[in-house]
């Protein structure tokens, strides 16, 4: 069997173990062992285990995990189908305005649209404000520091994602059985109902679970929007081990690490199979494929507010609310007696900044390094895996286990492995760029996996016929056809890895500040206005990347994500 | 077996006869502290060769770190200084990290309570500087591991929109009053409440603490997970009436700018002092020396006093603007807590915390 494995095989499946197998040994050690006063390892235990389950707050930590990742897919489904639908499907006004506003809101850093819906929503927001103007009184109408807020953002920053991945869904289904329906006398409602949705029920059920998943593992909105209401959730007791603590009680934070782990690990099983299921309506027949659009009469400007509605809260509300935060000298609500305090003295600050140019010029190299080193890997893994060459289960299933790791935890883990193990890079930008391709290695898979599987295996049987050898036929005739799903491959990882923040949270020095921890950095310090100044020209920078993104992926028909 | 014990033995024999006198060279060579007269001349010239300093501190950036950095490097300009700003853990967490990792960033280290846990963790060392020698030596480290480099008043403060002069608590047990549950914020870090509660406990004695802490979970107060500068913003936004923790210079500084928001001194006015520490083997030592001396100098320490912080100095005074909040200028009481002191009553402090105020 190992004999007639290939040599390069053989190296892709090392690399993999040695990306993958050090973070597990690393976390469970670490979570099985004491820390002396200098940070050494010292005696067994399973204390950190043992006090963790014995903690009152551990109960509610474990329901509050569940609420808000369950709530987070209900809203962020609602809103994608219904955009979706709209999109797809009816001949409502202003549908094109949906894409513009979901790849714009692609290139916000998370950090920056959570503070500015903190901003908005918050005790002294406008939003508060106007309902306290219109229904009087003088206490807040809402917190947004709480569980509902949590679930309201996440949602939201989901939602751009479920429409663009649910829009395929809706365009591809095939009409007749909708208008079979009709037919048989079905209003436009119960064919919605019966019909639309429930053919693209497998679809809405797998998107629903990868956003629970996201949400389950995710930590910028619990840590900004929860930790204040004291609504904690298992990615945050993780952080706050680390930061609340002198000395930091390492221990305790991976021991909630490896609890997440066993927890992902759950939920991917059950993903797989829900997401097994999707195949089974299958909606694209090969007979008179065209999709119907649902004529909405007069109700087609109604719909045509609704579309300009969604993403001005999900894009414009959030961006204005930046925008004015980052033009004041200190933060405060929207009033017109503020408007003389307006002044560009932050965008100044931040330009002038050889820190924060340097931040910005450190988080492109590691978004390009880490993209390109994981598209060179995907699509050699990637062909390997989809021709089921020998030993390429293997590389599938290395290559899809960082998903197991949220992405705090795999911080924690590479922190544990930089500061034992003696690799002597801790807080590089290397560093940052080793974690970040282990964390996307698995996205970049998938992505080459199906750009192969688009390319016909009688090509390289052709090449074969011609005399080429495999790694020829790889590099003439595979590569070049490989090179749109890898474009977009790139694109994809690259926005994936400058958005990041609890992945390298921990990781970063002051020689390698990226600008997504850095955003965090300001909002934990109380430096609003640079942080909205920073986070408006990023947004600039990323959204050049997020429009060619959609356009790559537009032109070859690849999925979104 | 013996011969074996022997042949390490005499191994370890000849390592160490090999290595103390490169030791002894290593410990001239220190800039840390070394005292010959061509003491700075040796700064300045390492300094120009190293190009840079890393100064990790938990001063808000654009407050008072910034315009230090600003002006050291406007004294040295062939050395680029780089910050960090974060809170005390987080602060050790890096610091610890870098040293066990083997690849230290850091070369100064300027923060709150964190004197006793970075001795305990054997990572710096002890420096001298000739600016040391003007400050208190009760208020310094006898063995020169740290110095003073500001002292801070904590009390409370207020937004002047919501709360009129006149209806703002006055004292400790004002904060009580039930018109004030659910109006209140305070930082959830060690630096914020826990630190509140060692203060409530040294100046009221445990049991009285105690007492009054229980009635006080009871106001609902916001835990905010960041630096007690953040409070002060929420309270100065109108999310909160009243924050019990800032630091007492902070809301000053914002009214300064038109915010409205107002400190509030307790009596006993709880006071701290915050310390310079130099980790092992920094990577620009000779510039991290540099620096210590300039923020240690009067020049450096005026920097702080424009910047409306108090200088450690004691020939540099405060700003005029802060005497409403210096204790022994408004006939209150100092509640002083010393880095051992703060570092000996946290773990009691947190637990405290978790068993009335953690939700």
């Amino acid at each position: 069997m190992i004999g007639r494995i290939s040599p390069p095989v053989v190296i892709l499946l090392v690399l993999l173990c040695a990306a993958i197998v050090p973070p597990f040994v690393f976390l469970s050690y670490s979570s099985l062992h004491y820390l002396d006063a200098s940070g050494a390892f010292g005696a067994f235990t399973f204390e950190h285990f043992a006090a963790i389950f014995s903690s009152r707050t551990f109960g509610p930590m474990l329901l509050n995990s569940l609420v808000y990742a369950l709530g987070s897919a209900l809203l962020a489904l609602f809103i994608g189908a219904a955009q979706a639908w709209l999109a797809e499907r009816t001949d409502a006004s202003f549908r094109q305005i949906l894409y513009v506003a979901s790849i714009v809101s692609l290139g916000i850093p998370y950090v920056l649209y959570i503070v500015a819906w903190l901003l908005f929503l918050g005790k002294a927001g406008p939003f508060n404000a106007s309902l306290q103007y219109l229904f009087g009184g003088t206490t807040p109408y809402i917190n947004v520091y709480s569980l509902g807020g949590m679930i309201f953002v996440e949602g939201l920053l989901w939602s751009p994602l479920a429409f663009l991945l649910l829009s395929p869904v809706f365009r591809n289904s095939d009409a007749s059985f909708e208008e079979a329906a009709s037919v048989c006398g079905a209003g436009l409602l119960s064919t919605l109902r019966y019909v639309t949705f429930r053919m693209a029920r497998p679809a809405l059920l797998a998107l629903g679970f990868l956003v629970f998943i996201k949400a389950s593992e995710s930590f910028e909105v619990p840590a900004l929007v929860g930790l204040p209401g004291s609504t904690r959730v298992l990615t945050t007791a993780i952080y706050q081990k680390l930061t609340l603590d002198i000395p930091p009680d390492v221990g305790s934070a991976s021991a909630f690490g490896v609890m997440l782990l066993v927890v992902m690990a759950i939920l991917l099983q059950i993903y797989s199979r829900v997401a097994a299921q999707t195949h089974r309506y299958q909606t694209v027949t090969g007979k008179g494929f065209r999709p119907r659009v649902v004529r909405l009469g007069r109700w087609r400007y109604a719909a045509g507010a609704l579309i300009v509605t969604i993403p001005f809260i999900v894009v414009v509300v959030p961006l204005a609310t930046i925008l004015w935060a980052a033009l004041l000298p200190y933060y405060q609500p929207f009033s017109m007696k503020a408007l003389p305090l307006l002044g560009v003295g932050n965008f100044v600050q931040v330009l002038n900044s050889p820190s924060f140019r340097g931040a910005i010029v450190n988080s492109l190299v590691l978004g390009a390094a880490a993209a390109t080193l994981v598209t060179v890997l995907s699509a050699i893994a990637g062909w390997c895996v989809a021709r089921r060459v020998a030993g390429s289960r293997l590389i599938d299933t290395l290559a899809a286990l960082p998903l197991v790791f949220p992405a705090i935890v795999l911080g924690l883990a590479f922190l544990e492995i930089f500061v034992h193990g003696g690799a002597r890079i801790y807080g590089s930008l290397l560093s940052l760029v080793v974690v970040s391709v282990v964390a996307y290695m698995p996205y970049g898979l998938r992505y080459a996996q199906l750009g192969v599987i688009q390319i016909h295996p009688e090509l390289e049987e052709a090449a074969a016929i011609a005399g080429a050898r495999q790694t020829g036929t790889f590099f003439r005739v595979v590569l070049p056809l490989l090179v749109p799903a890898l474009i977009s491959c790139w694109l994809f990882v690259f926005l994936l890895a400058v958005r990041a923040v609890s992945l390298l949270l921990l990781l970063v020095g002051p020689d390698s500040q990226i600008v997504a921890v850095t955003l965090f950095d300001f909002w934990n310090n109380g430096q609003i206005g640079e942080l909205a100044a920073l986070g408006c020209v990023w947004t600039a920078i990323m959204t050049v990347f997020s429009v060619a993104f959609l356009i790559v992926a537009r032109r070859y028909q690849l999925p979104i994500a | 077996m013996r011969t074996a014990a022997s042949y390490f033995l005499a191994i370890g024999a000849i390592v160490t006869l090999g290595a103390a006198p490169a030791a002894a060279q290593a410990a001239a060579d220190n800039p840390a502290m070394y005292r010959g007269p061509d003491r700075e001349q040796r700064l300045i010239e390492g300094a120009r060769k190293e190009g840079q300093v890393t100064v990790y501190s938990s001063m808000i950036a654009d407050q008072a770190l910034r315009p230090i950095l600003n002006g050291f490097e406007a004294k040295y300009p062939f050395v680029k200084p780089q910050y960090v700003r974060d809170d005390p853990p987080q602060q050790l967490q890096k610091v610890m990290a870098e040293a066990r990792a083997g690849r230290m960033v850091v070369d100064v280290l300027e923060s709150t309570g964190l004197e006793v846990p970075v001795r305990a963790a054997g990572i710096d060392q002890p420096f001298w500087s000739p600016e040391v020698e003007a400050y208190k030596p009760e208020r310094r480290d006898p063995n020169n591991y740290w110095a003073p480099t500001r002292y801070s008043y904590l009390g409370a403060c207020y937004n002047t929109s919501l709360v009129k002069p006149g209806e703002a608590p006055k004292n400790f047990e004002d904060f009580l009053d039930p018109k004030w549950k659910g109006k209140i914020a305070w930082s959830s870090t060690v630096i914020g409440a826990m630190l509140f509660i060692t203060g409530v406990r040294n100046s009221m004695g445990e049991e009285k603490a105690l007492a009054y802490l229980q009635k006080l979970a009871k106001q609902d107060i916001a835990p905010i997970a960041s630096a007690n500068r953040v409070v002060v913003d929420r309270v100065m936004a109108g999310e909160y009436a009243l924050c019990l923790d800032s630091f007492l210079h902070h809301p000053i500084i914002s009214a300064r700018k038109g915010a409205p928001v107002a400190p509030l001194p307790l009596d006993p006015v709880l006071t701290v002092v915050s310390s310079v520490m130099m980790p092992k083997a920094p990577p620009h030592p000779h510039a991290a020396m540099l620096f210590i001396d300039y923020l240690l100098s009067k020049e450096g320490q005026g920097k702080l006093q424009s910047a409306d912080y108090f200088p450690a100095h004691p020939e540099v005074s405060a700003s005029p603007d802060l005497d409403k909040i210096v204790p022994h200028k408004i006939g209150l009481k100092e509640n002083f807590i010393s880095p051992p002191k703060m570092n000996a009553d946290l773990a009691r402090s947190r637990a405290i915390y978790q068993e009335l105020f953690a939700k």
